[in-house]
Formats: C-alpha cells, sequence, structure tokens
C-alpha cells in the first residue's frame, strides 16, 4: 500500500518538474530565454569540475602535497600553475581543492538538509506552540551573520571535513526549515490532504506521503543557492584558520598561505585557488537562479 | 498612532526572547561543545592539578545551569568577562576596536550603494536585453566571490602596478587625529586635521571598496526585482502615457516606490556586512572587531570570543528591532 503511495508521489513529482521544465523551454527558447542558457552554463561549470573532484587523481600531474619543484616558480610548461613556497605544483593542489571544497559542501548540505526538512515539516503540519517556540529558534540563528556562527562552531568543534561540515550545517538549516515551513503551511491547505485525513490517513502518512513530495522541489532551488553560499563560508572559514588541517589541499587554505607572499609579486599562488571558488559559486547560483525562475511561476511572469 | 505604540512595545518585548536564544546559541556552541579550552592555550601535557586549578578560577568546574547563570547575570551587568590573554575586561577591548569595523561598515555601504543602486535601475530598465543579462551575470559574479580573495587581489594590482595607496592598516603611524569618538574621518574632521584626513581616508579606500563591490551584489539584485515590480504598476503606465521622459518615469516613479521595500532588506544586508567585515578586516590587517575576534581564536582566549560573539548577537538583535520600526513607521498596514 505505501510502496505505491510512495512511487505515485514520486513520479508525480517528476512529471511536473519535466512538464515545467518542458513548458519552459518551449516557450522561452523562441524567445531566447535568457534563464535556460544561465541553466546549461551552470552545469557545464559544475561538470567540469566534478569531474576535476572524482578523477582528480588522473588529472593532477605530482602529489599535492610533496615538494616537486624549486619554490616561487611562475607557471611554466612543467608547472602549468606554478609552485608555491613550499614547491608543491599549484596545479596539483588546484585539482584537490576541488574535491575538499564540493565534498564538504555536499556533506553541509546533507545535514543541514536532514536537521531542516524534517523539524519543518513537522513544525509546519502540527503548528501550535511547538511551531512558534521552533520558528522563533530558527529565526533567531538564521538572523545572526552565517560566517561568524560558522566561525564559533568551527574554533570549538576543532579542524577536520566533517567538523567544518556541521558547523556549516548549523548556519543553514534554518534556510531549509523556513523554506519547508512555509510550504508545508499553504501545501496542508489542500483538498488533497482534507481528502486523505478523511479516509483516516495518520498524521506520519500525510506528512511523508502527501506533503514531503510537494515541498521537496523549493528545496532543489533552495540547496543550489545554499551550496554556493556554503562554499563560500568554508572558504572563508579556512582564510581564518579554523576550517581543515593544511595537509588536505584546499582553496581558501591555499589563498590564504599565498597572503603573506604578495609583495614578492607571486601572483599564482593565490589567483588559482581563488578562481576554483569563484567559478564553483557562480556555477552552484547561475543553476539555483535558474532553477528558481523555472520552477517558480511567480517570477516566471517577470 | 496607539496601535503603532502597542507595535513598538510589542516588538521590542519580542526581542528579548529573541536576543536570550541567541546569547543561548552562542553559550552552548561556545561551552558544552567537546573542546576543553585549558588544554586547548596551554597544550595538552598540562598537569592535571593545574587544569584543576584553572578550570577553578575561570568558573568551569560548575555545573552547566549554574555557569549559564552566571554567564547571563554577568551580561546584565556588563561584564562580558575578562580576556585571558591580556587580562583586561572584554567588553573594554571590543569598545576599542568596534569603531574601526563601523568606519568600514559605513564606507562600505556607501560604496555598495553607489555602485548597486545604479546598476540595479539600469538592469530594470534593460529588462531581457543583453545589457540585464550582463548586469545579472556581472551581480552573480561579485557575489560569488570569496571577499577575501577580491580584497587580496586588489591589493596584487597596486603592489604591480606601483600605486600609492596603503594596503593595509588604518592610518600611518603618528598620523592619528584626536581621540573623540574613535571613528577617525570623523574625528579628523571635527579637528579640522586635513592631514590625517587624507590619510584615513586612503587607508579606507581599498576595504571599502571590497567590502562595498561584495555588497552591491545584493543591491543590484534587490533593486532589479523591486524596480521591476513597480514598473508594471498602473501609475507608471500612466505617467508614460503622460509622455513624461524615461528617465523622469524611472526615478520619480518608480524608483521612489521601489526603494522602500529595500529597507526589509535592511536586516539580511547587515548580517552581510558584519560577516564580510570579518573577512575583509583580516585581509587588510584592518584593527576592527573582526580582527580582534581572529587573535582571540588564534591564541584560544575563550571568554573574549564568547564576548565578541556576544557583541554580534545584541548588534543584530538591535538592528533588527530598529529595521522592524522604520518599517512600521513606513507601512501603516503594520501592526499587531
Amino acid at each position: 500500500m505505501n510502496r505505491t503511495n510512495e512511487g505515485k508521489s514520486s513520479s508525480r513529482f517528476k512529471g511536473a518538474l519535466l512538464q515545467s521544465i518542458f513548458r519552459f523551454s518551449s516557450l522561452r527558447s523562441l524567445k531566447g530565454g535568457v534563464e535556460w542558457y544561465m541553466m546549461i552554463v551552470g552545469m557545464l561549470i559544475l561538470v567540469f569540475f566534478l569531474v576535476m573532484a572524482i578523477f582528480a587523481p588522473f588529472i593532477s600531474p605530482y602529489d599535492p602535497n610533496a615538494m616537486v619543484g624549486k619554490p616561487f616558480l611562475p607557471p611554466n610548461s612543467k608547472y602549468i600553475m606554478g609552485t608555491n613556497q613550499l614547491g608543491q605544483d599549484v596545479f596539483s593542489r588546484f585539482v584537490w581543492g576541488s574535491r575538499t571544497s564540493l565534498l564538504i559542501a555536499g556533506l553541509s548540505t546533507v545535514i543541514a538538509f536532514i536537521i531542516g526538512v524534517p523539524l519543518g515539516l513537522v513544525s509546519g503540519f502540527i503548528g501550535g506552540k511547538l511551531d512558534r517556540v521552533l520558528s522563533m529558534i530558527m529565526d533567531a540563528i538564521y538572523a545572526f551573520p552565517g560566517l561568524i556562527l560558522a566561525i564559533a562552531v568551527a574554533t570549538m568543534l576543532g579542524p577536520g571535513i566533517l567538523n567544518v561540515a556541521m558547523s556549516l550545517a548549523v548556519v543553514y538549516a534554518p534556510t531549509y526549515f523556513r523554506v519547508i515551513r512555509n510550504q508545508t503551511l499553504s501545501v496542508r491547505e489542500q483538498l488533497y490532504v482534507e481528502a486523505a485525513k478523511a479516509l483516516g490517513a495518520g498524521r506520519m502518512t500525510i506528512m511523508s506521503y502527501y506533503i514531503f513530495p510537494n515541498v521537496i522541489p523549493s528545496v532543489v532551488v533552495i540547496s543550489s543557492l545554499c551550496i554556493a553560499d556554503a562554499i563560500l563560508t568554508a572558504a572563508g572559514l579556512s582564510f581564518i584558520g579554523v576550517g581543515i588541517s593544511p595537509e588536505i589541499p584546499d582553496w581558501g587554505y591555499d589563498v590564504s598561505n599565498g597572503q603573506r607572499f604578495l609583495t614578492y609579486r607571486a601572483w599564482w599562488i593565490i589567483t588559482f585557488p581563488g578562481l576554483g571558488i569563484l567559478f564553483t559559486v557562480i556555477g552552484f547560483s547561475l543553476l539555483g537562479e535558474s532553477l528558481d525562475e523555472i520552477l517558480n511561476p511567480k517570477l516566471r511572469e517577470r | 498612532m496607539v496601535a503603532l505604540r502597542v507595535y513598538i512595545v510589542m516588538r521590542v518585548l519580542l526581542m528579548i526572547p529573541m536576543i536570550l536564544i541567541l546569547l543561548t546559541v552562542v553559550f552552548f556552541t561556545l561551552r558544552i561543545l567537546p573542546g576543553d579550552p585549558v588544554r586547548a592555550m596551554y597544550g595538552a601535557k598540562i598537569p592535571p592539578e593545574v587544569a584543576e586549578e584553572l578550570l577553578a578560577e575561570w568558573g568551569l568546574n560548575k555545573p552547566w545551569h549554574i555557569q549559564y547563570l552566571d554567564y547571563l547575570s554577568g551580561l546584565l551587568h556588563g561584564d562580558f568577562g575578562i580576556s585571558y590573554r591580556t587580562k583586561r575586561p572584554v567588553l573594554v577591548e571590543i569598545f576599542t576596536y568596534f569603531p574601526a569595523t563601523l568606519e568600514l561598515s559605513i564606507f562600505s555601504m556607501i560604496v555598495a550603494i553607489l555602485v548597486g543602486i545604479p546598476l540595479g535601475v539600469y538592469a530594470a530598465h534593460k529588462r531581457g536585453k543583453l545589457s540585464d543579462c550582463f548586469c545579472r551575470i556581472l551581480a552573480i559574479s561579485i557575489y560569488a566571490m570569496p571577499i577575501f580573495w577580491l580584497g587580496l587581489m586588489l591589493q596584487l594590482m597596486v603592489i604591480i602596478f606601483n600605486i600609492p595607496i596603503p594596503t593595509g592598516s588604518r592610518i600611518s603611524p603618528l598620523k592619528e587625529p584626536t581621540h573623540i569618538t574613535g571613528l577617525y574621518v570623523l574625528d579628523s574632521l571635527l579637528t579640522g586635521n586635513l592631514d590625517s584626513l587624507i590619510d584615513a581616508l586612503s587607508h579606507l579606500f581599498l576595504p571599502s571598496l571590497t567590502l562595498g563591490l561584495v555588497l552591491s551584489g545584493v543591491i543590484t539584485r534587490m533593486t532589479r526585482s523591486n524596480m521591476l515590480d513597480t514598473l508594471r504598476a498602473d501609475y507608471v503606465t500612466a505617467a508614460r502615457a503622460r509622455g513624461i521622459a524615461e528617465w523622469r518615469v524611472l526615478i520619480k516613479y518608480a524608483f521612489r516606490n521601489a526603494i522602500l521595500p529595500v529597507v526589509t532588506m535592511t536586516g539580511l544586508l547587515f548580517a552581510l556586512l558584519l560577516a564580510g567585515a570579518v573577512l575583509t578586516e583580516n585581509t587588510f590587517n584592518w584593527p576592527g572587531l573582526g580582527t580582534y575576534l581572529v587573535t582571540c581564536i588564534a591564541n584560544r582566549d575563550y571568554p573574549a570570543i564568547q564576548g565578541v560573539i556576544t557583541f554580534y548577537a545584541l548588534i543584530v538583535g538591535f538592528v533588527s528591532l530598529i529595521v522592524d520600526i522604520v518599517n512600521a513607521l513606513l507601512d501603516p498596514r503594520i501592526r499587531y
């Protein structure tokens, strides 16, 4: 019984998504819809970095932590992005850095999702005092500057990929909570929820099979924008020195490390890792913004 | 008028739980999470008796609920604790660093508004055209830029092209104006010290440009979407039908109404500003609260870290209160 329900709702969601994408592309591509191009460009950028992260051992020519040449070599044919003050290959560190960055972003999103979505569902569906208290806590955290909160948590947890991901999750869980709660509030008034109640469905069934599939599309957009922000915040943490330990190649750490050699005009040490952060974030932002305009019919009218 | 007064009183009362929640979150993150300040500060090899003694001295051996009450009652008395590192009251330290952060924030906001609003108006005006697309991509790229990296890139340019602009600190040695407010630009204006005014402004240039540019990305997007809303309004069509020049329609009719909702977003922008200031200050060696926070983290100075974060929480709570009240003043529909 449950399984068929699940199958139906997930296929309904897929259908709605495909339909809206199709409608969007067929209507807008004639007018040269900007959002469509934004999405493609965003996806291309992300695929590029994803491939780089997955195949890092094969792409990087050297060990990212080994001294492979003279220090401070500018970009040349042997070291295409030059070497840093320890004689490490900047390109190899760049390639491995994409892995760290995407891993942290993905992990933090999963944790934030696991915290924020169920709480938002329950809070929106049950309402009452529980909803008021939860909303107040989440709003207070949401209003606080994310980076500073992440600094506080990361300082206490200490360095490490999982710890950084956890401190980011604390910052972004309220965003998921708010979106899911607000969506739940409107979806729970729908006729089909009423019908399910009339048929005697329990709260858990209604929440997981009737409300959840209908509020989840908005999370797709939010998570894309949140990942973009999380990558920036994670880089900020590394820059300040509360991120992951230096043995792991990381863009934020490499930029903060290269900061000391600005006066040597060693531009290559900071430029390339910074570009890595910049383009990953642009990729996620483009994807998120275009999805937002595709999936949000109110915005589409603009 | 009565309804407005009721709203303001309610809002002030609601600020109390909000700030309490923030303080509780701060307290629990810093005290209850794993991590031992004594060992973090003096290394793991410290003899257990000494560690016990230090814990007792810092009041960390008490049960957590007593610590929590101590912390709250201390805050009520304006006691943010004593810094482990400098042995001075944390609140005094905070107030020596805060003016620098305030000055940087003010000038960054000026840059952000000067860049962001015209770009947003322009993009809305050219909606759907190539230049709109360009403005939006610019806004996304600016937002996507790690703020410290942008700062370093600007420094790099200054170094490579030998531009005579300072890339660090707040003012040249011996040029500090007489201390009145702690804001160097204001102080030197008040004392008529032209020399230090120019020096302070030249030091402000790169940091406020960095922070301002990043913030301008958000302002561009906000202005653009608000402008698009107002440009569809009937009064704009009516104004156009009367043959009023397009720039006049844009500025006098659409923009005036588009800028009001921006006040609502100020809270969000403010959080971004505070977080961005932490990174900008560290990039430019700016002696503000953010640099102080990072110094404290590097030295594991827990009372100071907690004090600074608490201070940020109080500012955020206070600003959201002000924003809500201004909103209520502007929009009569917001009432309890």
